[in-house]
């Protein structure tokens, strides 16, 4: 397994780019109505251009770019909390940060803030995450080891949603307790542009963070001591992890709800070929992550369904990564003494 | 091996080796056999008692046919809203002694004021056994449980269909007004709830166009029947089942979208749908109607359809 790479991580994120690029025209072709880019120019410049511009650039091209930002961000905070913890579990959700970002999106929502104010969601969110990643870091303590961090994160996990149905059960108007339910599937369905404006700078700001720890974690790889003798900074390391993931996955949550499993798989499907080199898994992570959320986006628009609702996004990824846990689990057991 | 092995009497010390080899694995097994045994005698014990308290348990619910029906209930609690609604026009006030939390409170009641003077309950057992009803009137659907408890305690109870369309409504009036012996003021509520209808199907204008609903889960056709009968009766066009998609919402335009309000005030998420652009450019006339009016199917659900109808521009 521990071979060099199989790919310069150039040479991969340009492949990925390539598949990014063309699942977004998929993402862009297929809808309630057929569509296909091929019939673009002509329905563009027909008598129905109007409804067929609003289909095109108000219903379907939001809908790609916020699959895309938030498949990018979990797969990139997937990569950076793998590297940084060096744990292969370590994931924005089982570590409690994506639970902490909805259960203040959810507040924020119910209290009327999010109303009030447009871009109260998002920093709600970014706070909600904030507050939860300082949470499992203080409750891992100092030295603490991987295993004690992951626990932390997932008793944080628990508990936020149970704080989250508590909500529910306090919601003022009952209908909002299915609301919430459906909301924390995560979906990206019905976005507006308004939504993927609103989470964008937040998440460039969290990008710009998370790439930019690329060299303190590919020194952290070889121990925090060495780490510390090759002149990185753990403690201006660590607080980049934990604001960058935040903002990298907060108002993600805030826009499209839950996602899970995303920054799980795609860290681990793309390692081999960068020869397990965390600095270098990070671009690739966050293309790989924006690749596999547009493909559950589109196969959530191609199920059918009784109801004729869609099936939910963050049902999609669970489905695909739950399996992909297990896998996991059985590969550490043989690996294990 | 030797001849020694064959002839344990031939030599003391070969014949001891195998003794002593005997002893301590007599020495392990005899204090073993307790502590191996006494666990498997614990269990069967609590096995027995356990089935020996299935045993005891079992014949209650066997035992508990349900409590002969009142003819004439004087003490009637109602815990459903439905049966709420049906029951104060069914019966004379004197004879109800509690209804659900829901009925007075006007975002989801359609009887909000005639409701507020009676005690209220939220269905919990503790709370109904202290008002002695001689009739408890539930529906199926989360409140099972609560019924099955009061016909153990030897309470009659009603449970109540929730009504998918208006032939199911009539069922549910008739079997309510049957089980508290007010057949024919079941009856003559029915026949008000008939020709209310035939006084809106009466009408002579062609249909209007074709409407969707808005609701928390989006833009859909209905969720039942009984929201299509309500479109049909005001004079307006289902336009499909299930979800109906923003896509299709800007290729085939509805001529309405109706909205069951329920506390404007209280923001949700579907205030977010209605600021898409898609839905915001949308050339349809929104009917709003009380969702109080809508979420209960009963004989005042007819005045879903004359509401509408009477928001509806020609």
């Amino acid at each position: 397994m521990k071979s060099g790479p199989t790919l310069s991580p150039l040479k991969l994120s340009a492949l990925l780019a390539l598949l990014l690029l063309s699942l977004a025209v998929v993402s862009l072709g297929i809808g309630e109505v057929f569509f296909p880019p091929w019939q673009w120019p002509a329905a563009l410049g027909g008598p129905e251009s109007a409804a067929y511009q609003s289909i095109l650039w108000d219903i379907r091209a939001p809908r790609t770019a916020l699959a895309l930002v938030a498949g990018a961000m979990l797969g990139l905070a997937g990569a950076v909390l793998q590297g940084y913890t060096r744990n292969p579990l370590a994931d924005a959700g089982i570590l409690g940060i994506t639970g902490g970002s909805s259960l203040a999106a959810v507040l924020a929502i119910y209290s009327g803030f999010a109303v009030a104010w447009p871009l109260g969601l998002p920093i709600a969110a970014l706070g909600g995450g904030i507050l939860t990643t300082l949470l499992v870091v203080w409750l891992a303590g100092r030295g603490g080891d991987v295993q004690t961090l992951v626990l932390a994160g997932a008793a944080v996990a628990a508990f936020t949603a149970a704080l989250t149905s508590l909500a529910l059960n306090l919601a003022p108007n009952p209908y909002a307790g299915m609301e919430i339910v459906f909301w924390l599937l995560g979906s990206v369905k019905d976005t507006s542009w308004n939504q993927v404006a609103l989470a964008s700078p937040f998440c460039a700001a969290g990008f710009l963070l998370l790439l930019g720890t690329r060299r303190g974690l590919q020194a952290l790889a070889l121990g925090d001591d060495a780490a510390a003798t090759l002149g990185v900074n753990l403690s201006g390391l660590r607080l980049r992890v934990i604001a960058g993931t935040a903002l990298a996955v907060g108002p993600v949550c805030a826009a499209a709800g839950s996602i899970g499993f995303v920054g799980l798989v795609v860290p681990h499907l793309l390692r081999p070929w960068v020869g397990h080199d965390p600095g270098r898994l990070i671009l690739p992570s966050a293309l790989g992550g924006a690749c596999l959320v547009l493909m559950a986006d589109i196969t959530s628009r191609l199920i059918p369904t009784p109801s004729n609702e869609e099936i939910k996004l963050g049902v999609l990824t669970a489905l695909v990564g739950a399996p992909f846990f297990f896998a996991l689990i059985f590969k550490m057991r043989r690996t294990l003494p | 091996m030797g001849p020694a092995c064959r002839s344990p009497e031939g030599s003391q010390i070969r014949w001891k080796n195998p003794v002593k080899h005997r002893v301590p694995s007599k020495e392990s097994v005899e204090p073993g056999r307790p502590t191996f045994y006494l666990p498997g005698v614990r269990i069967r014990w609590s096995l027995f008692l356990a089935l020996a308290a299935i045993a005891a348990a079992c014949p209650h619910p066997l035992e508990a046919s349900p409590p002969p029906p009142v003819l004439h209930p004087q003490r009637i609690v109602s815990i459903n809203l439905v049966s709420d609604i049906i029951l104060l026009d069914l019966v004379d006030p004197g004879r109800i002694v509690a209804l659900s939390w829901l009925a007075a409170d006007p975002d989801t009641s359609p009887v909000a004021d005639r409701a507020s003077g009676f005690p209220k309950t939220r269905g919990q057992v503790e709370a109904i056994l202290p008002l002695k009803p001689d009739l408890v009137i539930g529906t199926l659907w989360g409140q099972d449980r609560t019924l099955k408890l009061l016909e153990q305690i030897r309470i009659p109870v009603h449970r109540i269909e929730l009504a998918q369309n208006y032939r199911e409504i009539e069922s549910t009036i008739r079997s309510l007004a049957l089980a508290v012996g007010e057949t024919e003021r079941g009856e003559s509520l029915i026949s008000r709830m008939h020709e209310r209808l035939a006084a809106l199907r009466s009408s002579q204008e062609p249909p209007r166009g074709g409407a969707v609903w808005l609701s928390q889960a989006g833009f859909n056709n209905g969720e039942n029947e009984l929201s299509r009968e309500i479109l049909l009766d005001a004079g307006w066009l289902p336009m499909g089942t299930g979800s109906y998609s923003l896509e299709s919402l800007v290729i085939r335009p509805p001529g309405a979208v109706i909205e069951a309000r329920y506390q404007v005030d209280h923001p949700t998420l579907a205030s977010r749908l209605r600021q898409h652009p898609a839905v915001r450019n949308l050339p349809a006339q929104t009917l709003v109607i009380r969702l109080a009016d809508f979420l209960s199917a009963s004989h005042l659900t007819p005045s879903v359809s004359e509401e509408l109808r009477k928001q509806s521009l020609p």
